[in-house]
């Protein structure tokens, strides 16, 4: 009984230790990968020269229904289906306002227009539109604070790109302020319907230089270390 | 040299190597990752480790699995993310089969039948939990290392617990496994 005890409370401490490392690490998933999960290759809306041959990005529309409140009852993540997803948006409860509901969310790519001056866009732009029977949706100011964008950049290339946007076609780009959610995944809060897109500005993008190509010795130094490391280990767990 | 310190500096080389290898992408790059699970093995293999496999080692990894799995299962639901389809999976699940096992052989595997010769179970489940969340910052970032850490001293309990490094394996697998559907 003792001993059942025991395995139970260390399967509890275990859950406990998971529980509090998992909140202290934000945006930590992927987890205790071996390897990270690939992404398919980016999917354009007008794929650029040279880009890999794929299917067309795709769009989606999803339907919240309303609370008593006025505002969607329930959480939720909207994103399109490419593997991973190239944009993904977290709706807070409660951050979405309309007389009558449901209220409809689309994300669609774009091809885009008028960038960022003196920008390079990194992928296409995607409109987000939020539309109800009543008429225009309201955001509640306080919900959507922590509302979240994420759009995938085309590859892992460092630096990454970073998240602009504009409420609509004729405003102009404003910069956000982005943190990485993974290797080539960028994060922004959600500002409310309108455009956004990835792009680098020229201060982003990595001075060219020559050099020595280090890497190949830097491999063949590692090899020989390694081999030496593992003939020292046998060699002394032959002598014990 | 001690051979807890011999296996360190070589679990550090491999680290690099996998690094040198996979380059700017490293964290989803196949081959370096297979070149680190070749190098993890032989090390594990140079230093006679052994991995009994049983019934009640992979019931303890399934559980264990489960557990590490609970938070980011709970957030998926709770954010109500679809899960992620199996396009490209099998490859992916054979690959990552391969690099987990391997670091789990050498974790929980050599360097654990080292540490704890000398310095006693929980200083080996210590120093394993730490190599595996320092293992995943070229990867990934220093923001995983509390979560890394978290699970490394769980797959240590699981070695313990089980007596072999196959629970730890069964678990580790297991987690990113489900880890594909989850993201």
């Amino acid at each position: 009984m003792e001993r059942v005890i025991s395995a139970r409370r260390r399967w509890l401490a275990g859950a406990l230790l998971v529980g509090l490392g998992w909140l202290a690490s934000p945006g930590a998933v992927p987890v205790y990968d071996g390897l990270q999960q690939p992404d398919e290759p980016y999917r354009y809306v007008a794929p650029p020269a040279g880009s890999a041959k794929t299917a067309p990005p795709t769009s989606t529309t999803t339907q919240t229904p309303l609370g008593t409140s006025g505002a969607n009852a329930q959480a939720l993540s909207v994103q399109t289906a490419e593997v991973g997803p190239q944009i993904s948006v977290f709706f807070p409860q409660f951050s979405l306002l309309a007389a009558k509901g449901p209220i409809t969310i689309v994300l669609k790519p774009e091809v885009p227009t008028a960038p960022p001056s003196g920008a390079t866009v990194d992928g296409n732009m995607y409109t987000v539109s939020l539309t109800a029977p009543s008429g225009p949706v309201s955001l509640d100011k306080q919900y959507l604070s922590i509302a979240t964008m994420y759009l995938r950049a085309t590859d892992q290339k460092t630096p990454q790109p970073r998240m602009f946007y504009r409420p609509s076609a004729g405003s102009a780009w404003q910069p956000l302020g982005t943190s990485a959610g993974g290797l080539d995944i960028r994060v922004s809060n959600f500002l409310g319907p309108g455009d956004y897109l990835l792009a680098r500005l020229p201060a982003d993008l990595p001075k060219k230089g020559g050099g020595v190509p280090v890497v190949p010795l830097v491999l063949l130094g590692v090899l020989v270390v390694l081999g030496a490391v593992v003939l020292v280990v046998r060699l002394r767990a032959a002598g014990e | 040299m001690t051979r807890v310190g011999l296996l360190l500096v070589a679990f550090a080389v491999a680290v690099g190597l996998r690094v040198a290898v996979g380059g700017p992408g490293v964290a989803s790059d196949v081959p370096a990752g297979l070149v680190f699970a070749a190098a993890l093995l032989g090390l594990a293999f140079a230093a006679g480790t052994r991995m009994p496999v049983s019934r009640r080692a992979v019931l303890i990894g399934l559980a264990g699995a489960a557990l590490v799995c609970a938070p980011v299962g709970l957030e998926h639901l709770l954010t109500t993310r679809p899960v992620h389809g199996t396009q490209g999976f099998l490859g992916w699940a054979l690959a990552v089969t391969v690099v987990a096992t391997a670091e789990e052989v050498f974790l929980r595997g050599a360097l654990y039948d080292a540490a704890s010769r000398v310095w006693g179970v929980p200083a080996a489940i210590g120093l394993g939990a730490v190599c595996f969340a320092l293992l995943h910052v070229p990867l990934y970032g220093w923001h995983v290392v509390p979560l890394d850490l978290a699970v490394g001293i769980v797959l240590g309990g699981l070695r313990q617990g089980a007596g072999t490094p196959a629970a730890p394996a069964v678990t580790h697998v297991g987690a990113d496994l489900v880890g594909w559907f989850l993201r």
